[in-house]
């Protein structure tokens, strides 16, 4: 069947099976195969025809599966949400002097140009990689508001650095966009 | 000051102060992720494309969910998957 089919790449994908184990990995793929049917019955009348059947039912059973893999890794895992000092290494051979420049700047525009919940999403997500569904869960929220956080922590972020000079502002085309 | 401390590698530098690009939510990626990903296996440009491969750069949830689908229905169309990764600007797998 075609959704445990994309359950089951989604899952394999993301290595569940030699964290999770065989069973875990099976119980999931069957649950997100289950609940991409219902989402499908229940989303029939959006599909547009603008891509093949097939490829739009897919996606409802690789995203179950995906953020249940996701939860799954973390589950035992504690969620850092504390502050971090980020410190600008030293320049080196592969890593110049200017690059270090920019993050001694970039530390500093963290710490300074970012609301504290920006400043915290963004390490969470970028620093100490966790997964966007997973602190969607911790800090009960949702996938879209998070990724809308940080887009705007990142676009202060690289606002602080043009207006400091480290990097070029944006060309008129992308400041109109 | 905090007692964690990350080094700030170039890597983590770029994750960090790459162009974030046009807006485009993971509700909006997810709506259009089917039309994108048919449209790069049969090499063409979906609508909104741009917007769509800024958002698979920096989003690795989506990104990791758009690599599957790309392998599922390039496997179907019996095309390469290689081809439509790199249309979106997805690393290869």
């Amino acid at each position: 069947m075609l959704l445990l089919r994309a359950a089951r790449a989604q899952v394999t994908r993301m290595g569940a099976r030699a964290t999770l184990g065989d069973q875990r990995a099976d119980d999931i793929v069957n649950q997100a195969a289950d609940d991409a049917l219902v989402a499908i019955l229940g989303k029939l009348s959006t599909f547009e025809g603008r891509s093949r059947f097939t490829t739009w039912a897919y996606k409802f059973a690789v995203l179950n599966a995906a953020v249940e893999v996701r939860r799954a890794l973390w589950e035992r895992r504690p969620v850092p949400l504390d502050d971090v000092d980020l410190i600008a290494a030293a320049p080196t051979p592969g890593h110049y002097a200017e690059a270090a420049d920019l993050a001694v700047a970039l530390r500093s525009a963290v710490h300074d140009a970012l609301s504290p919940h920006q400043r915290r999403v963004l390490i969470a997500l970028l620093v100490d990689e966790v997964p966007i569904d997973v602190l969607a869960d911790r800090l009960g929220t949702s996938r879209n508001a998070l990724y809308k956080n940080l887009h705007d922590a990142r676009v202060r972020l690289r606002a602080d650095l043009v207006a400091r000079g480290f990097l070029d502002p944006p060309r008129p085309r992308e400041a109109s966009a | 000051m905090s007692a964690r401390h990350r080094s700030l590698d170039a890597n983590l530098t770029h994750r960090l102060a790459g162009d974030p690009g046009e807006w485009l939510s993971c509700d909006e990626c997810f709506r259009l992720l089917d039309v994108h990903v048919d449209a790069a296996i049969r090499d063409e440009a979906g609508p909104e494309f741009t917007s769509m491969a800024n958002h698979l750069a920096t989003c690795q949830a989506c990104r990791e969910e758009a690599q599957t689908l790309v392998q599922l229905a390039a496997a179907d169309s019996a095309v390469d998957e290689q081809q439509a990764f790199q249309r979106l600007g997805l690393p290869t797998v």
